[in-house]
């Protein structure tokens, strides 16, 4: 059978897989739907350069998330009565930003057949800004900018890193992902799309004729403040 | 939502830049929408860093390389997804097309509106033909790749109004907004008032001078009894009515009426589909097929009526001569109370099925081929092809062709004059030949009139009704 791997929305921030009730998808087609968790807010995406300076893929560890998941589903969908040849990512608003990024990721070159975009594109954060704002985070938890920043903060709790990230839009920005270089390309989303540097896969793409009525920009854009 | 929410919103979108939001009024006017909350969801839609035209960016970047699908979801009567957000109507929000599609408020919408390419696209289609999504219009050819032609369909809203990409650039270069005043093409009730004011006019005095009128005037003939000479004076109520119901002659026209409406639905049109998706390609001696096909509507339906009455004569046409190289009796149909109706339903359907043939040549036509090598690609037979995709494609015409098909069929007079006179026996009336020779040549107006009030008002309820249920959304 055919799979869909969906990923939430909620800016990369907010959300959870079962925000969705995929099951009405299972019922209307032969398909398996497998939907995920993965890290959100300054947990999923955060970028230091004393993270950058270990060598390994960071700052979109959501993104990894993701591609973990992928990669299980590619080993493992089929004792589920799945065809690994046959798989299909999408996601809603940040969901279906972290589709885009998968598509120009060398990382999950190979694990997707065709991508599902609903309501949401953007551009990926280019890395100096991560990086800064990461260490505007950084500084704000007291671990500084130094070689010991990183341990620093992987000390701290998590409930503490929750109650500094605050609310969304502070840490981290664009709705996560980051233009690392490892897992998404340096040039960003734009450029690597333009530039054919992405997974050929079957695209279906949707807006909403009034995209913007229910984000909660709509209400705090009002001078007169929110209403109610 | 006010009209000051809306300055307020367009000043905040301008950063409060006078001139940018001076230029996004104009591109925006409150006057081309509803409400003031529709053009501020149209601003921060369209005119957004994240939703229309960064999308629209996107997508026709990815169409160079690869297939591309794209709609835009218009149900704005969509469950709502922020039930505590009081105040204004979410309607086809940002998260309503998911919403709609997960968790359907009532059973049987969502098996129509499953996103699922790979699995479904043909459903994608169906529910393309319901209204709620935009139909994929527009194309921008892209390179071919491994064999299939990339494509990238814009949204309606996209291609149909040209949508300033309102990014930090342009928002903070009035210049450019202003450029976009003289191509914005929404069309508001102040552009309107002189051209309605002007043309208007003469065509609503035609209207009731040649509509109106004559339907008022039988209204109140079919009320008296009057022989069309002097003023009607004999005033009898609804008895001309009472007279027209009781009337074998009547209800035999009703039902004959009936009976070309069914031939229509179930023999014409079909015949004309199934003739069509044999035309509509580009084959040998298709044009000079369409033209053969097509002929029997262009003869003037007297025309057409004479000579069938001669195929049909049991004496010298051609029935005769067949009977005879065959040695048989010699039918004679159109003398015969049982077989003239069906005489006569066989020419109707012989010459009006050429019209509703090049109804859906226009249609096929029409229907995007890249949907047509979608379903190709996933497998589907040429059955299934026609059954799902071309023949929901092909939904519009179809109705309209049916509608053309009742309203011709409960209108038809001239080619039955011809051929039976409504006979014989009154055999073949149908409702206006009943009124020509009940009405007009035995001089009673006012039943003429009360047939004519019955008529219209089968003919009104009809139409009304069919475009109510069956066309609301074409």
């Amino acid at each position: 059978m055919p799979v869909i791997v969906w990923f939430h929305g909620g800016g990369n921030f907010a959300g959870a897989g079962d925000a969705y009730d995929v099951s009405a998808l299972t019922r209307a087609g032969n398909v398996i739907v497998v939907t995920l968790n993965y890290r959100l807010g300054v947990l999923g995406w955060l970028a230091h350069p004393g993270l950058d300076a270990e060598g390994h893929p960071f700052a979109n560890y959501g993104l990894l998330d993701q591609q973990m998941a992928l990669t299980w589903v590619r080993d493992n969908i089929a004792a589920f009565g799945g065809n690994p040849e046959n798989v299909t990512i999408g996601g809603q608003s940040a969901g279906s930003f972290d589709v885009q990024a998968h598509m120009v990721s060398p990382l999950a070159r190979g694990l997707f057949h065709g991508a599902i975009l609903q309501s949401g594109v953007e551009e990926a954060a280019p890395l100096a800004d991560a990086e800064a704002l990461g260490v505007n985070f950084s500084e704000e938890l007291g671990c500084g900018n130094n070689a010991q920043s990183v341990d620093c903060l992987r000390s701290i709790p998590a409930s503490r890193i929750l109650a500094v990230q605050g609310a969304e839009g502070k840490y981290p920005t664009n709705d996560g992902v980051v233009a690392d270089g490892q897992i998404v390309p340096a040039v960003g989303l734009k450029a690597a799309f333009e530039s054919g540097n992405f997974a050929n896969v079957p695209v279906l793409s949707s807006t909403t004729q009034d995209e913007w009525n229910s984000l909660p920009g709509f209400n705090s854009m009002l001078p007169a403040g929110p209403r109610r | 939502m006010t009209r000051d929410d809306y300055d307020q919103f367009v000043l905040a979108r301008a950063g409060g830049n006078a001139i940018v939001a001076e230029a996004i009024r104009t591109h925006y006017p409150l006057s081309s929408y509803e409400a003031p909350q529709q053009a501020i969801s149209a601003i921060g839609t369209q005119g957004g860093p994240f939703f229309q035209c960064v999308t629209r960016d996107r997508l026709a970047a990815i169409s160079k390389k690869s297939t591309v699908y794209a709609y835009q979801f218009n149900d704005r009567t969509a469950p709502p997804n922020l039930p505590d957000m009081q105040g204004f109507e979410p309607m086809a929000d940002h998260t309503a097309d998911i919403q709609y599609r997960a968790s359907p408020p009532q059973g049987g919408r969502l098996a129509d509106a499953t996103p699922t390419f790979i699995l479904r696209r043909l459903r994608l289609v169906s529910s393309v033909h319901e209204g709620l999504i935009s139909p994929l219009v527009g194309e921008m050819p892209g390179r071919a790749e491994g064999g299939v032609a990339s494509r990238f369909h814009q949204t309606l809203s996209l291609s149909a109004t040209e949508i300033s990409c309102m990014t930090d650039a342009t928002m903070t270069a009035p210049s450019a907004m202003a450029s976009n005043k003289t191509r914005h093409k929404s069309p508001t009730v102040r552009r309107r008032l002189p051209v309605l004011l002007f043309f208007l006019p003469p065509a609503l005095l035609l209207f009731t001078l040649f509509v109106i009128l004559p339907m008022g005037e039988a209204a109140w003939y079919s009320l008296y009894r009057w022989n069309g000479y002097g003023a009607p004076e004999h005033f009898i109520g609804l008895r001309n009515f009472e007279v027209l119901f009781n009337n074998a002659a009547f209800s035999r026209a009703l039902i004959n009426n009936g009976l070309i409406i069914l031939a229509s639905l179930l023999l014409q049109v079909p015949l004309a589909i199934w003739l069509a998706t044999m035309l509509a390609h580009k084959i040998t001696g298709v044009i000079a097929f369409r033209l053969i096909f097509f002929l029997p509507y262009v003869l003037a339906d007297v025309a057409a009526g004479l000579i069938w009455r001669f195929v049909y004569d049991g004496d010298y046409g051609l029935f005769a001569a067949v009977a005879g190289f065959f040695g048989v009796a010699t039918p004679y149909v159109l003398a015969d109370k049982n077989l003239a109706i069906y005489a006569v339903l066989a020419v109707v359907i012989w010459k009006y099925f050429g019209f509703h043939m090049m109804l859906f040549i226009a249609g096929l036509q029409a229907v995007d081929k890249n949907v047509l090598e979608a379903a190709e690609i996933d497998g589907a037979t040429g059955w299934q092809k026609f059954r799902y995709v071309t023949l929901p494609l092909l939904g519009s015409t179809v109705r309209i062709s049916v509608f053309f098909a009742i309203i011709g069929s409960l209108q038809l007079f001239d080619l039955i004059m011809p051929l039976t006179g409504g006979g014989p026996l009154n055999s073949t009336q149908t409702m206006v030949t009943f009124l020509y020779t009940y009405g007009v040549t035995r001089m009673q107006v006012g039943l003429g009139g009360a047939v004519g009030v019955v008529l219209f008002i089968i003919c009104i309820t009809l139409a009304f009704g069919y475009k109510r249920i069956f066309m609301r959304h074409d």
